[in-house]
């Protein structure tokens, strides 16, 4: 086995690795939705659009893949301490970036929702209407190049080397692939209270107001539950899956480009530039002119208008 | 010439035992994209063979008016026009026009001034909606062509 400090230039993809699980969940998931045993959707163009997607992260983030390498590495080597990587103290190193790792991704998690410049990049994730393994794909094109990899970088800093937050990074991201089911309904409540599960993550994806802009967990919904931005899942108000206004068509580039099309708009409409800065930075939704349509606005409406009452499904 | 083909491959499969060297070399990223473009076909062909989208039926006056609820909360549609396919749906409250059409197994919703439907384009079997903006859409309302256009409201 290597030890560590060669895995700085040669990490294991462990993303890559899982591949063939996520091509075989994917026709598990599809299996159990034709045999009527799980309530699985799925749309073949909705389908293709997520599948795409996930290609194109892929190309896309290997284009940007060098310089958050070497950013990583370079802060590693004015690291603050020298954590142990091997025997059995590697362990505590472990534990600690596990936990670390998944508290940095709540960050980044809830700063791509909650201000628009970051949301640009995060939102064709959640543009699909539907929920299944498929759209755990849908991944971002953009990321790399919002600096929301920064976010990351003050583990190297600590001194936790970085192919060992390659591999956590790619630990996390697989265990997210999974949540991403309509299949599973909820996990032993002990379980609940601790894991981000399918539920939890159904919530995260719904466009309901009291749903929206709602556990950001990676693997930890502990975060959620800290922060106050822990949201259950109810029976009697069913997750309608996609974004406040949804794409009108399964066009792959304006899946990723709309949001950033949407604030060029908007900069070139402002007319001061605090407005301009409002409209990139600021939370998505806001708008200059008349009420907000920002979740925490959506939510208050919502709230004022007094729905306890269960939203029927769609027909 | 396909014996030519034939000899030209086969001296080349003889060329790659020999050098005992890959006859083609990919770059392993090249492969892997490859690779998974091979299984996202497949992936789509199943879920496209296995027929398990959401049941639509046809829109009617209720439908359309609870999906626009979801979207527009605070905006009580005065009438409602469906498209004789039951499709898509178009909703009057006050000056705004409010649009509902399907997507895949999914519904769509948009709104434009009740004035501009008046630019919608006429086609052989109703009318075509465009909506330009960054979230973009296509809504096609099938309207006897004997109607009125935008409809008249009472």
């Amino acid at each position: 086995m290597r030890p560590l400090q060669d895995l700085e230039h040669a990490p294991i993809d462990v993303v890559t690795l899982a591949v063939p699980l996520f091509v075989l969940l994917i026709l598990l998931e599809i299996a159990l939705g034709w045999l009527k045993r799980a309530p699985v959707r799925y749309e073949p163009r909705d389908t293709a659009t997520s599948l795409m997607l996930g290609l194109g992260s892929t190309v896309a983030g290997a284009l940007t893949a060098g310089v958050m390498g070497g950013a990583t590495i370079w802060v590693w080597h004015h690291r603050l301490f020298d954590l142990p990587v091997r025997g059995w103290p590697a362990l505590a190193t472990w534990i600690a970036l596990f936990l670390l790792e998944d508290l940095t991704y709540y960050a980044f998690h809830r700063l791509s929702h909650e201000r628009r410049f970051w949301w640009a990049a995060h939102v064709n994730h959640h543009s699909s209407q539907h929920y299944n393994l498929a759209t755990a794909l849908r991944q971002s094109w953009t990321g790399g190049l919002n600096g929301s990899w920064l976010l990351w970088l003050p583990l190297a800093w600590l001194g936790f080397p970085p192919a060992m937050i390659f591999v956590q990074k790619g630990i996390s991201l697989v265990y997210q692939f999974w949540i991403h089911t309509e299949a599973v309904r909820r996990l032993p409540a002990p379980l609940e209270y601790v894991l981000n599960t399918p539920s939890h993550h159904r919530v995260h994806h719904a466009r309901n107001p009291r749903y929206l802009d709602r556990n950001y967990a990676g693997i930890l919904i502990i975060w959620d539950r800290m922060f106050g931005t822990f949201e259950a899942e109810r029976d009697d108000e069913p997750c309608r899956y996609g974004i406040v206004k949804n794409l009108g068509d399964f066009n792959i580039l304006r899946a990723v480009f709309h949001e950033w099309w949407a604030i060029g708009r908007d900069v070139l409409a402002a007319r001061s530039p605090h407005q301009a800065l409002m409209v990139v930075f600021g939370p998505p939704g806001w708008h200059p002119d008349g009420p907000a349509d920002t979740a925490r606005a959506l939510r208050a409406r919502w709230a004022a208008r007094g729905e306890a009452e269960p939203t029927p499904p769609a027909p | 010439m396909f014996c030519a083909a034939v000899l030209a491959l086969k001296h080349s499969l003889t060329q790659r035992a020999s050098d005992a060297k890959p006859w083609v070399m990919l770059p392993p990223f090249l492969l892997q994209l490859g690779v998974s473009a091979v299984l996202i076909a497949l992936m789509i062909a199943v879920a496209a063979v296995a027929r398990i989208s959401r049941p639509t039926g046809a829109l009617d006056d209720a439908a359309v008016r609870r999906l626009l609820a979801d979207d527009y909360p605070d905006v009580e549609a005065d009438a409602v026009w469906i498209s004789t396919d039951g499709r898509a749906g178009l909703a009057a409250a006050g000056d705004l026009a409010m649009v509902v059409f399907q997507l895949g197994d999914g519904y769509v919703t948009r709104d434009l001034p009740w004035r501009d439907l008046q630019h919608a384009r006429r086609t052989g079997r109703g009318i075509r909606i465009s909506f330009s903006g960054p979230g973009g859409g296509l809504a096609h309302l099938i309207w006897p062509g004997t109607a009125a256009w935008p409809p008249e409201r009472q």
